[in-house]
């Protein structure tokens, strides 16, 4: 017989599951990126699915009235954290094909990359807040 | 109210003067037997529902069942 703790059992059961998946996935990419040194078409399908994965996470929770700023009132450290990660990761990948800062257009790329990235981060995070929004006015006030 | 409160209950004191098996009051309110004997041994926490289902299987109250400390629900 399935009660409603054994729901509520095997629902956190696969929520570990999923949480070892999905960072078990990330350490996958991390590796498959940095240490194989492979391109974004060899590991691009597991990149795919790892975000889907988190896309849908996050909007289920949106969708179903859970604040995604979570009571934080600035959006900018988390998007800032996130770029500031992925112009990091192309900088290795800059020092690794052995184009370091002494050329000027190095400098220019990681600027881009951090706009864009920051830029991106934050647009997210803002269409998650607008989604949560239209939650609490639909079904709050 | 956190997730780690235990709720103190009187589930056992009213099942045993039905004289129900915890069997019998589990296909009651259709759930396992297992999680009778997890109510009763206050490791988990019921949801309303089946607090109004074991409220009605036992002819008791919700609070007459139930006895929530008004620091822990706060």
């Amino acid at each position: 017989m399935k009660d409603e703790r054994t729901v509520s059992v095997q629902r956190q059961a696969q929520s570990g599951g999923f949480s070892v998946l999905f960072f078990g996935l990330l350490a996958v990419l991390v590796y498959r990126s940095i240490f194989l040194d492979q391109n974004i078409k060899e590991y691009g399908d597991i990149f795919i699915v790892w975000l889907a994965a988190g896309i849908y996470t996050m909007l289920s929770m949106v969708l179903r009235g859970v604040d995604p700023a979570g009571g934080q009132r600035s959006q900018w450290l988390p998007a800032a954290a996130a770029a500031l990660a992925v112009t990091g990761i192309q900088i290795y990948n800059n020092m690794t094909y052995g184009v370091g800062f002494g050329v000027p257009i190095a400098w220019v790329a990681a600027l881009l990359t951090f706009i864009i990235a920051f830029v991106f981060v934050m647009l997210v995070q803002k269409l998650f807040v607008h989604l949560y929004r239209r939650w609490e006015k639909e079904n709050l006030d | 109210m956190s997730n780690d409160v235990r709720v103190p209950n009187r589930v056992r004191v009213a099942r045993a003067e039905k004289g129900y098996t915890q069997q019998e009051l589990a296909d009651r309110v259709g759930v396992t037997r297992q999680t009778i004997g997890l109510i009763e041994k206050e490791r988990y926490n019921p949801t309303i529902l089946l607090c109004l289902g074991l409220a009605t299987a036992l002819g008791k109250s919700l609070d007459e069942l139930f006895i929530v400390d008004k620091e822990d629900a706060s």
